[in-house]
């Protein structure tokens, strides 16, 4: 695309993306390759997935799964596949089969190594949506993403309530527990995951050391833990935090033109 | 006080030179994966694609905010009088935040220029991004007026 003025085409991009469509319509009006960028299909489609997952987060409780964030693909496309893997990003890719008693996660990215997910202990279960958190941060990432291993990976089996089939992500990430479930992601990306379940017991999931440690009678001592990263309450937070959200929408920026 | 981090040396293309904290620096990803790689604390990382002046700013962001004790109103009182800045050298930090890949950093700056461009007419527009509209007065009219129910 000739792009007659020096500001960069791609931060461009990155800023168009955030604007209303309103004003994305008016901004046609800027300049001739402002114009082809806003009609251009891929754009289109990139910004209307975008602001959907903004306005999920926008949202009273932020960055809940209670919000449809986007609406669940009903067919995972080849290309939807490949726009994961060219986002070359440190997430899982979250493929929520509508089966009773499975969840899959499909990992673009080295399927090997993910083998660490089963140091889950498996005395709790966990929910699902601790699960995305859990693959999210645990799985190794390091590894280059591989075009042609388009396999899928079973992470656990779990117990469903009652009801099998669900249509949307919505349900299908709800969180129903018992006790109070904490999320964090620390500035540095350590991670600590916190949860109580019916029993009381604990399990701290530190990312750095990759250890998962659970706690019977130790309480006290994680409720400690939660204030000094200034948690307080009961809140579910940041399943997918913005940077992966987006990611997982916006391919390779070249298929822009 | 001490200090128990070693130092990093970080030197712009125009050859200014900016001693970090290590614990600081390795923050930033790139600048992770070249410490990983050779032991830089005797050693200058070159950063080629940044100026002394921009980078000046970017050091300026990295220290506060990673300062011990600093609190969230300190931080966004900082964070608003650092993003007074000309457009172009809002661009430049960008450019730079872009190239350390300092995803908050960019964030902050996308935001900028979001808050800046918001409701502003198309002339404003053009002048915070530099462009030069080439469309000729028709065509402008032309677009303006098959757009025209967003400019109501």
């Amino acid at each position: 695309m000739a792009n007659t003025n020096n500001f960069p085409i791609d931060i461009t991009i990155n800023i168009l993306l955030n604007i209303p469509r309103k004003s994305l319509v008016r901004f046609k009006s800027v300049c001739k390759s402002w114009r082809s960028l806003i009609e251009d299909h891929q754009f289109t489609k990139h910004h209307y997935y975008l602001n959907q997952i903004i306005k999920g987060f926008k949202t009273e409780r932020d960055h809940s799964i209670d919000n449809t964030i986007i609406d669940p693909p009903s067919v995972i496309s080849h290309q939807l596949a490949l726009k994961f893997i060219n986002s070359n990003i440190n997430g899982v890719f979250l493929l929520v089969v509508p089966l009773p008693d499975k969840i899959v996660f499909w990992n673009p990215e080295n399927l090997s190594e993910s083998a660490s997910i089963s140091r889950v202990p498996n005395t709790t279960s966990f929910t699902i949506g601790e699960w995305i958190y859990f693959a999210k941060f645990s799985l190794p990432f390091k590894a280059k993403p591989c075009w042609n291993k388009l396999d899928y990976l079973e992470v656990c089996s779990m117990k469903k309530k009652e009801e099998s089939t669900h249509s949307s992500w919505k349900k299908m990430l709800k969180i129903e527990e018992p006790g109070p479930v904490f999320l964090k992601k620390g500035n540095t990306k350590d991670f600590l995951f916190f949860r109580s379940d019916k029993n009381g017991s604990v399990v701290i999931y530190d990312s750095k050391t990759r250890e998962l440690n659970e706690f019977a009678d130790e309480i006290i001592k994680s409720k400690r833990k939660l204030k000094e990263f200034g948690i307080a309450g009961t809140q579910v937070s940041l399943f997918i935090d913005r940077t992966y959200a987006e990611a997982l929408i916006s391919s390779n920026d070249d298929t822009l033109y | 006080m001490m200090s128990l981090g070693k130092l990093i040396t970080l030197k712009t293309n125009d050859n200014e030179e900016f001693k970090l904290d290590k614990t600081v620096a390795v923050k930033l990803e790139i600048i992770k994966n070249i410490v990983q790689d050779v032991d830089c604390t005797s050693n200058v990382i070159p950063l080629p694609n940044i100026d002394g002046k921009t980078m000046t700013k970017v050091v300026k962001y990295w220290k506060k905010h990673s300062e011990e004790g600093v609190t969230e109103v300190q931080l966004k009182n900082f964070d608003q009088d650092f993003l007074k800045m000309s457009h172009s050298e809002l661009h430049d930090v960008h450019l730079a935040a872009k190239y350390l890949d300092d995803n908050q950093l960019k964030e902050v700056i996308i935001q900028e220029f979001l808050d800046r461009i918001k409701g502003k007419p198309i002339e404003e527009i053009r002048e915070v991004f530099g462009i030069v509209n080439d469309y000729t007065p028709e065509e402008e009219e032309e677009v303006r007026r098959e757009n025209a129910w967003a400019f109501e």
